[in-house]
């Protein structure tokens, strides 16, 4: 028994060790990768992840592929002189081969937003999750993404701890914003909405915005140097910044929609907006920008009923969306798009908030971003580069005028800043008008660099020495000409 | 297109004041007897980013109108200087290069014609719809900073959208908005800041003392006369060239594109590499004719090397960043591994082969001026002042070119094969082997090379060193590839008619990783090099590749039968 074992195990060890094997594994590689490629350009970048490079079995090919190698290199065995450049080459591939192991498994690649003033240590990973909330108790629990072919049969998932089960999964969505008036007795969270085009906008203006009372992610939006929120007249919030335009739609005890307009040099403006009548109400704050409000709808109790359905059109940064019930209840769904929350609240279930967000780490860190930079190419609006001036802040106790004195360092493009094990990168920034304030640096930490690296210098040496000295010894074994 | 509803109306005032002398014959303005031009070309302006002659700016104008650098017989100073004196005359004149037959079905157009004129695009009702809707969209800045589109592209779209361009630009060149004339001398400048130029039609406005020679030039043209022309062009390019700070930077850079655009180095190149390959291929038995191919290779590549320098020197970068700049890379990369080779094996089949892909490879480069673009261009940020990007990028279409000459010279070894086996011949073939063997060790070692430098910069630049990216992953397909046939070769299963046949195939993966990935598939993180079109030029190398392979498969069998070739 013990005999046959092992002669099976010599068998595999011939194959593993044959170069009928090797081939056979680059020639599968090979193909798996044009695959991926093809299907990243007919569908999607997250689609060719799903589909290959995250997949079982092309982990399966690579597992082989370093298998092969380090038995190749064993198989050698005992090493001569006349080995190293072989050698070299293959432990160089092993190595790459591990330090992306490590870095799969154990290194960071995330984003890190930040606004001028901000001071934020937590970076957003390329993963999703969704967080529950019962009780005071928080939860997260992992949702990975799936392209749309697999959506369509999407099984729905329970989460009876929380009572609540994901009904529905959209690949690529868009939202169908909908505030629509609340039935009495509804148990969902309402508030007061209003719909405003505004008019004359910068860059091409806004579309249509829903504003929303209900939760203090709808409340407020802000465009360019302008705030514009919405508020009930209990509520009093600070008084605007200077410098800040704002518009106030505030809702009246009676359900009567006023509005505040504070100009950027502090002159107020307020009146009544009278719906209702034949003709569309267009309010102008005042401003020095030539802007002006078209109120669309208010709806002083509504509910938060927007949907999201799959883009029509194919977009480079996909949103995705779920949409939940509760197990119980089956008949009030909501729907999340990537970075929503809702909140349930029944009779037998206690409340309970679902966040669908992206995965985030904190660092044992913060940055603030002191001020975003971008210079242009001559005569155009070009960009001709960008740069994130930031300080590293170690505790967030610290005063404002602390923060000030805080060393700056910059981030540039192709000039990274290092902070203990992690590197930030100018990615991107937040397109803005007149002046963009938002950067988007990426975090990165790679525990498998340093076996990347070396590996890759002896994988470049080994084959080069490989090449000479093949050269040598076929001028030794036919010495001609 | 921030001033496109004003300029259509200018096109609409122009045209209409024209429509009623359109005649069947389109008479080309002459070129004016006697008129120098060299004042004319090197006046700085400045557009598209950079300081540039007017000879620079001219040559661009011309081809975004016409798809061509120079058309007809002006030069394309002249023709500008022209256009704006004679806006209806030019109006009338078939320049507007509309490409697409499906677009021009749509249009209504004549399908027999490649140009039209600009007043009777403009009465085209596509057209104008298509011109009125372009005007909202902007660009887009992704998670990595850099603007892409990758939203499928419909040629036809494409296309109407450059005519739109096109005519856009006929517009704003005759109503003095295109032409940058001279720095806006209001603003002060401040060191490294974007300095503002204004355009003739500002400048004319603001009254500058600069603007007197300017208009004496073009009254000068308008009258024909050459001798006063000369004289006021000399002293445009004085007046402005003071009213540029720290002209003496730019002074040599602005004679060096003059020299660059006039001369056409590579073009010369071309003609000489594929005259030096016919020679080396037919009239090698000749003493006169050897030395003569000695003679043409040698004078190519001084040119080619030159006109890289100069090119250089101009951008103020090496040129790696699209798809023309890397074939005038690719193909001196094929001559400089070719003589390496040749140094050591001394085989005029080298020389034949690589002056001859080489040619080939820059006629490839000049021939389609609107795929590949030649205009020197300001780098995107991500792509700036790095020094791994630069070693990266060369690198890695070194690779490409030691492939292309071992595709070449495989190619040969092919053809050997559909000859009578004789020992003459097999030797013949052993030794071709060889010599793409070599080649083949030049582009593997550079291809893994540039494969891992392109991971460090990523690294560097962007916090990763390998995130399967389409252009990175081809370059790893490329690579297995042809390390399945070496590792292939070693184990004896590739033979001497399967080795060349082996690596000419994959030859394709290298063709999919250059230009595939930017101009087939469109995705991804290299998107500074996404161009569109050479679709069938590339099929079509691609079909006569596989045709010529099956023919030699044919041709080898009959051969063999009952002989001792060895496979």
């Amino acid at each position: 028994m013990a005999q046959r074992t092992l002669k099976i195990a010599h068998q595999a060890w011939k194959i593993l060790i044959s170069l009928k094997f090797a081939v056979v594994v680059m020639v599968l590689l090979t193909l798996s990768l044009i695959t991926a490629t093809l299907i990243e350009s007919s569908v999607d970048t997250k689609t060719a992840q799903y589909f290959v490079y995250r997949s079982w079995w092309f982990f399966l090919i690579l597992a082989s592929f370093g298998a092969l190698i380090l038995a190749v290199a064993i198989s050698r065995w005992p090493w001569q002189k006349k080995h190293t450049p072989f050698l070299m080459a293959h432990a160089g591939i092993l190595m790459i081969l591990a330090g992306s192991w490590l870095t799969y498994v154990n290194g960071i690649d995330g984003s890190l937003r930040l606004s001028e003033g901000e001071v934020s240590s937590s970076v957003e990973l390329d993963q999703q999750v969704l967080v529950f909330k019962k009780n005071e108790a928080m939860n997260s629990v992992s949702f990975p993404w799936m392209p749309a072919s697999m959506a369509k049969n999407f099984k729905p998932i329970s989460y009876p701890e929380f009572g609540v089960k994901v009904e529905k999964f959209i690949s690529d969505s868009t939202p169908k914003f909908q505030f629509n008036p609340a039935p009495t007795g509804t148990t969902e969270k309402t508030g007061a909405a209003v719909l405003v085009k505004i008019l004359g906008a910068p860059m091409g203006g806004a579309p249509e915005v829903w504003m929303w009372t209900g939760d203090p992610a709808w409340a407020t939006q802000k465009m360019g140097p302008a705030r514009f929120l919405i508020r009930s007249e209990e509520t009093v919030l600070p008084p605007s910044e200077p410098g800040e335009a704002r518009f106030d739609f505030v809702v009246g005890k009676k359900g009567e929609l006023k509005f505040e307009a504070t100009s950027p040099r502090g002159e107020k403006r307020a009146g009544k907006i009278a719906l209702g009548g034949p003709d569309p109400v267009i309010i102008n704050p005042g401003w020095r920008m030539p802007i002006q409000l078209l109120v669309k709808q208010f709806v002083p109790v509504a509910l938060n009923q927007t949907e999201y359905v799959p883009a029509k059109e194919r977009s480079d940064s996909p949103v995705s969306a779920i949409q939940i019930s509760l197990i119980e209840n089956s008949d009030s769904k909501l729907w999340l798009g990537l970075g929503d929350r809702a909140e349930f609240t029944s009779h037998s279930v206690d409340q309970v908030s679902v966040g669908y967000f992206q995965k985030r780490v904190i660092l044992p860190f913060a940055l603030r971003l002191k001020n975003f930079e971008m210079k242009h190419n001559p005569g155009t609006m070009d960009p001709a580069s960008y740069a994130s001036h930031v300080q590293v802040v170690d505790s967030l106790q610290k005063s404002q005028s602390d923060m000030d004195s805080l060393e700056s360092h910059t981030i540039e493009m192709n000039e990274p800043l290092k902070v203990q094990h992690y590197t930030f990168y100018q990615a991107s920034y937040v397109p803005d008008f007149p002046k963009i304030t938002t950067t988007i640096l990426s975090v990165n930490y790679d525990p498998g660099r340093f076996l990347k690296y070396s590996g890759s210098l002896l994988l470049v040496l080994g084959s080069i020495l490989l090449y000479l000295a093949k050269a040598v010894t076929r001028k030794k074994a036919v010495p001609q000409s | 297109m921030k001033n496109f509803t004003k300029i259509l109306f200018l096109v609409g005032f122009i045209s209409q004041a024209a429509i009623g002398s359109a005649s069947a014959e389109d008479v080309f303005p002459e070129p004016l007897k006697g008129a120098k031009m060299n004042d004319l070309r090197l006046v700085p302006t400045q557009t598209g980013g950079r300081l540039k002659p007017f000879d620079e700016f001219a040559r661009e104008t011309v081809l975004s109108l016409t798809g061509m650098r120079s058309f007809g017989k002006l030069d394309p100073s002249e023709m500008l200087i022209s256009m704006m004196i004679e806006p209806k005359v030019w109006s009338e004149l078939p320049i507007i290069r509309v490409s697409n037959d499906e677009l021009k079905k749509q249009m209504l157009l004549d399908l027999g014609r490649k140009y039209f004129s600009p007043s009777e695009l403009m009465k085209n009702n596509i057209f104008l719809q298509y011109a009125q809707g372009i005007e909202g969209q902007g660009g887009q800045v992704t998670s990595k900073g850099i603007d892409v589109t990758t939203s499928k592209k419909d040629p036809r779209t494409e296309e109407l959208k450059r005519v739109v361009d096109r005519v856009t630009r006929f517009q704003s060149l005759v109503g003095g908005q295109l032409w940058m004339v001279m720095p806006d001398q209001a603003v002060a400048l401040v060191e490294g800041q974007n300095q503002k130029w204004i355009n003739l039609n500002e400048a004319m406005k603001l009254d500058h003392p600069a603007m007197k020679p300017v208009l004496g030039m073009l009254k000068a043209y308008l009258e024909r006369n050459s001798q006063d022309f000369n004289e006021q062009s000399q002293m445009v390019r004085v007046t402005i060239s003071n009213s540029v700070p720290s002209m003496q930077d730019h002074n040599y850079k602005i004679k060096a594109e003059v020299l660059y655009n006039m001369l056409r180095p590579f073009l010369q190149a071309m003609i000489f590499y594929l005259i030096a390959g016919i020679l080396w291929m037919f009239a090698t038995g000749h003493r006169f004719a050897r030395m003569m191919a000695k003679f043409l290779t040698f004078s190519a590549m001084i040119l080619h090397a030159f006109g890289f320098a100069l090119r250089c020197y101009v951008a103020g970068r090496p040129p790696v960043t699209n798809m023309y700049e890397s074939i005038i890379w690719v193909s001196f990369g094929v001559m400089t591994f070719a003589l390496l080779i040749y140094a050591k094996h001394k085989h005029h089949i080298l020389l034949t082969t690589s002056t001859i892909l080489a040619g080939l490879s820059l006629f490839a480069a000049d021939a389609a001026p609107m795929v590949m673009d030649p205009t020197i261009r300001p780098l995107v940020p991500v792509l700036r002042s790095n020094y791994w990007l630069t070693i990266h990028v060369l690198t890695i279409t070194l690779s490409y070119a030691a492939f292309m000459l071992a595709m070449g010279i495989s190619n040969v070894s092919l053809f050997q094969f559909t000859r009578a086996t004789s020992e003459n011949n097999e030797q013949r073939i052993s030794l071709l082997n060889q010599l793409s063997y070599r080649a083949l060790m030049f582009g593997t070692v550079l291809l893994a090379a540039g494969t891992i430098l392109g991971g460090i910069w990523a690294d560097y630049s962007w916090g990763r060193f390998w995130g399967w990216d389409p252009k990175e992953v081809w370059a790893l397909i490329a690579l297995l590839a042809y390390m399945a046939v070496l590792h292939g070769r070693y184990a004896g299963w590739v033979g001497k008619f399967t080795f060349p046949l082996w690596t000419v195939i994959c030859f394709s993966t290298v063709l999919m990783a250059w230009y595939g990935v930017n101009f087939i598939l469109g995705v991804g993180l290299h998107s500074y090099g996404f161009s569109n079109g050479g679709q069938a030029v590339m099929a079509s190398f691609i079909v006569f590749q596989g045709l010529f392979c099956a023919w030699v498969s044919v041709r080898k069998k009959q051969n063999s039968t009952g002989t001792h070739v060895k496979v």
